[in-house]
């Protein structure tokens, strides 16, 4: 271990800078599948690192307007590519960070509704597009998306928690189906659907005990997190399972002081951006990861970041809570 | 492979002008030709033969472009419609299908595409499967997406006769597979047949057996709590598991209190942990719990320090 004990906090805005223009890079290319999703963690690393001026705000728009899929009326991670759920989410996403939406206009933002609602199946699942591989991943991102729009309605909301609400697990935890082993990330993606549509109340006092047990469980001597028992620890996880502990209210089940220790050890000291775990090699997801995780536990002057959402507490506070009045 | 001619194809640049500034990029040429052909023929909406051999080629540089393989269930689906022997047909599509999945163990579109064909085929089969899944495991005995295909499986067919076996082997391989554990769990949870009190008893021996082998192990206890709860289990097993945990903290309640460091190890602190609550639920076990829930919080778990003292706090 390296024993950093701060964060590099400008050498991670020069990182995530540095990766637009790596255009030439076999790597980059091969991953288009994955742009407007990277496009989205790195603006909202910078985000929380108090550094959105680092992306051109007119360019990043143009580029999520490029990814519009017309034939489906959604957004695709790149050009010519297919629209799915997951990248309509960040598109959707970065259009709100930038207080942007109206660029959509009605006819795109109806279709893109309609979009997400033609998704979801009849048990209250979504599936990512029309090829159908369900995933409660998708359950979150459709009512987020819809809510961040403003779109939510009980037709939507009511089967997706009923769906949600089977992903619980004996264990405590959640999986990615009903009956899936439980993953931290698919605690994350059914409390934030929860949380979105209003519902933590449909789970019991014992079952938000058990929950809170089964991601604070998570954590590892080292002060790590894993996302699911006997696995090795994640950055990726200070974010899965620190704010489900978040949405929940029992944040501080967590060593923060051990935690912090280890995401400030998996930082890469030369060119920025932080690693799954110490000394491997860095890239956007870990990076905006780990920085939510730390402003989470209230690192330094981070800016605050929504648990739910995953985008600054002071966009998201502009979004309409659920039920509508 | 067959080589097709795809010369009449005029492929199909990438730019769209919108996104010049950001994303000009240096392709290198062979793909660059393989994308350029794939987006002009499924944009002519092409579902041949040829096509479907492109799609091989990007899929083997690019596995993870779902659009390829939505591109590609489309050209099957539709030549499935007109053919003789769908049979074959899809038959030899898994088998594709197989080798694309040993070289990509950690892809997630994989596994939908497989459940389409399975779908799709008019006599699909759970044997068939079997190879594939268990070579997946052995390279990787927790892939996520294999064991929850495995799970589908079992639900599409009704079939969960080689699951407990199967469970067996895993846990005897890694006993600290969750993966293993969690199957076993949705085997008792949906066989979909009640068990027997033979049956029961037995496999709370198994669980017992398997943690007096490695007793500081998340896995098997919490499977133990799990299996009491799906056992229905009214407290009849009560003392026996409290005095089994019992046998894992050594002589920790009979030694004094006020120097935590100077306490020996125990060998699971899990078994600490069900003792505490197991003594929680009942008043007269109360100063136990208080006890255990300390120890917990200074010694045995200290990581866990705040959530052990919100569980004292509760208890009074």
């Amino acid at each position: 271990m390296s024993g950093l004990s701060a964060l590099l906090r400008e050498k991670h805005i020069r990182y995530i800078e540095s990766l637009d223009s790596k255009k030439h890079n076999f790597e980059y290319w091969l991953t288009e599948h994955l742009r407007l999703n990277g496009m989205y963690w790195g603006l909202t690393a910078l985000c929380v690192l108090d550094s959105s001026e680092t992306f051109a705000k007119d360019e990043v728009i143009s580029f999520v307007l490029s990814c519009w899929d017309d034939k489906y009326g959604a957004f695709a991670p790149f050009p010519r590519h297919d629209a799915h759920l997951l990248t309509t989410l960040s598109g959707v996403q970065i259009l709100a960070t930038y207080d942007a939406l109206d660029v959509l206009g009605e006819e795109r933002k109806a279709r893109l509704v309609a979009f997400i609602r033609g998704n979801q199946l009849e048990d209250g699942s979504f599936q990512g597009d029309r090829f159908g591989e369900v995933d409660t991943r998708f359950v979150y991102t459709a009512l987020s998306a819809l809510s961040i729009l403003g779109e939510l309605t009980p037709e939507v909301v009511d089967p997706a928690v009923k769906f949600v609400l089977k992903c619980y697990n004996f264990d405590g935890g959640f999986g990615l189906c009903p009956s899936a082993e439980s993953h931290a990330a698919q605690a994350f993606t059914c409390l934030g659907a929860l949380a979105i549509a209003n519902r933590l109340n449909a789970l019991n006092h014992d079952q938000l005990e058990e929950i809170g047990w089964w991601l604070c469980e998570r954590q590892l001597p080292e002060g790590g997190l894993n996302g699911r028992p006997s696995k090795l620890p994640d950055v990726c996880y200070s974010w899965w399972v620190l704010s489900s502990l978040a949405i929940i209210d029992k944040l501080d089940w967590i060593n923060y002081e051990k935690l912090t220790e280890f995401i400030l050890n998996c930082q890469d000291e030369k060119k920025g951006g932080i690693s799954d775990r110490p000394e491997n090699e860095v890239d956007v997801f870990h990076t905006v990861f780990g920085v939510a995780g730390l402003s989470l536990m209230g690192y330094g002057d981070l800016v605050p970041i929504d648990p739910v959402y995953c985008m600054p507490s002071s966009i998201t506070a502009k979004i309409k809570k659920y039920p509508y009045k | 492979m067959q080589e097709y001619d795809y010369s009449d194809i005029t492929p199909l640049p990438i730019q769209t002008g919108l996104q010049d500034e950001l994303c000009q990029i240096m392709y290198t040429d062979e793909y660059k030709q393989l994308m350029g052909l794939a987006r002009a023929m499924l944009s002519a909406n092409e579902l041949s033969p040829r096509a479907l051999q492109l799609t091989s080629r990007i899929i083997d540089v690019a596995p993870a472009f779902y659009t390829m393989w939505n591109y590609r269930f489309n050209i099957i689906r539709h030549n499935v419609a007109g053919c003789d022997d769908a049979v074959s047909y899809l038959n030899k599509e898994l088998d594709w299908l197989d080798e694309v999945t040993l070289n990509n163990p950690k892809n997630y579109q994989i596994w939908s595409y497989r459940q389409s064909l399975l779908k799709l085929h008019p006599s699909p089969s759970f044997k068939r499967e079997l190879p594939v899944l268990k070579l997946m495991i052995d390279d990787d005995s927790k892939n996520y997406h294999v064991w929850s295909y495995r799970k589908w499986c079992c639900l599409f067919f009704s079939d969960f006769q080689h699951e407990l076996a199967y469970t067996n082997d895993l846990i005897d391989a890694d006993i600290y597979n969750n993966s293993a554990w969690t199957h076993r769990m949705f085997y008792w949870t949906n066989a979909k047949r009640v068990a027997s009190e033979v049956e029961l008893a037995d496999e709370l021996q198994f669980v017992l057996d398997k943690i007096q082998l490695v007793p500081q192990n998340i896995s098997s206890w919490t499977y133990l709590r799990g299996f009491q709860e799906l056992a229905h289990d009214a407290g009849q097993w009560n003392d026996k598991l409290v005095q089994f945990a019992t046998s894992f903290i050594g002589n920790v309640f009979s030694l004094p209190v006020n120097s935590p460091q100077d306490l020996p190890e125990i060998e699971s602190s899990y078994a600490l942990e069900f003792l505490a609550h197991r003594w929680s639920v009942d008043s007269s076990t109360r100063e136990n719990a208080i006890r255990a829930y300390n120890l917990l919080a200074t010694k045995y778990d200290p990581i866990r320090k705040n959530l052990w003292q919100h569980k004292l706090k509760n208890l009074n």
